[in-house]
């Protein structure tokens, strides 16, 4: 029993900030590996079955990496939240039990 | 015969350059292996670690259908790349594969468009309505901090229910917290709520 069961929680910030940030990365690799994609569509014949297969196919797969990056970057972002959220609780609470004491 | 050579000549020069490319992309979603366990804190424990591990499953799933399309396809393209040149030295031999490459091609067309319907329907599912967690009566030694909500799709895992009235489903807007403590725990409360959120993962069930 380590009290997440009874509402109680633990958290090593660091730790939760070293993921949001390695998470952020991600999205940061993905999209750089893209930008270094050259592959020249031009010089592709038009009209043809096979090039409209080809692009089409490439177009999907780059639209569907960036929602992943651009959901995956918002989770790193959620993730650094949670971390600063759980330092102002405990800096709030540290406050409260501060005044309680009648420490100034 | 000086057509076949002609035909697939400038196909298998683009097939390569494509499949080349296909397999550099593929190397850099690589950088999305793992995502599920990566990223789980190992030190974490609590209500907010448990849908950070529920959306962390969606998305972790949503990576590998990506990844594994893309790996289907680039198999498949390489492939395609290989027979278109081999073909002229088989169709010495055997003649009646001087049509395999329409066939072949044919096929591949399809492939492809397959996976980029499946590729369509990836990362689509909308961003769940920002609802803040309810905060229960603030006890400095349990409460949670009120955190980013994370989805979870974990049907075993449903959002923890009070046992008044049930609530209209979807309730809109964010759900009214509990009443806090009467000593003094305002001003904790509404520290946890000046966290910033930003919800992007979608919400499944």
């Amino acid at each position: 029993m380590d009290g997440a069961e009874q509402g109680g929680f633990a958290a090593d910030l660091s730790e939760l900030e070293s993921i949001a940030r390695a998470i952020g990365a991600v999205s940061d690799a993905v999209r750089a590996g893209w930008r270094a994609d050259r592959m020249d569509e031009d010089t592709w014949p038009a009209d043809d079955e096979l090039t409209r297969a080809v692009l089409r196919y490439r177009r999907s797969l780059a639209a569907a990496a960036e929602r992943l990056c651009d959901q995956t970057e918002g989770f790193g972002e959620d993730l650094g939240a949670a971390a600063r959220a759980y330092r102002e609780v405990d800096a709030s609470a540290a406050e409260q039990l501060r005044r309680a004491a009648g420490d100034g | 015969m000086g057509d076949v050579p002609e035909v697939t000549g400038g196909d298998r020069h683009r097939i390569r350059i494509f499949a080349e490319t296909l397999h550099q992309l593929r190397e850099v979603l690589t950088e999305s292996d793992s995502f599920g366990t990566r990223f789980d804190p190992g030190h974490w424990r609590g209500p907010a670690h448990t849908r950070f591990t529920g959306a962390l499953r969606v998305l972790a799933g949503q990576w590998e259908r990506l990844r594994g399309t893309n790996t289907d396809v680039t198999a498949r393209v390489t492939g395609h790349s290989n027979f278109l040149y081999e073909l002229p030295k088989l169709i010495e031999e055997f003649p009646h594969l001087a049509t395999a490459e329409g066939t072949s091609t044919a096929e591949l067309i399809a492939v492809l468009d397959a996976a980029a319907d499946e590729l369509d329907r990836i990362g689509h599912e909308p961003p769940r309505s920002a609802v803040p967690a309810p905060a229960g009566p603030v006890r400095a030694q349990s409460a949670a901090p009120v955190l980013p909500e994370w989805p979870t799709d974990d049907p075993d895992d449903p959002p923890p229910s009070s046992a008044g009235p049930s609530p209209p489903p979807n309730p809109p807007g964010p759900a009214p917290l509990a009443a806090a403590g009467s000593d003094g725990g305002d001003p904790l409360r509404a520290a946890m709520l000046t966290g910033r959120r930003t919800p992007t993962i979608p919400w499944h069930g």
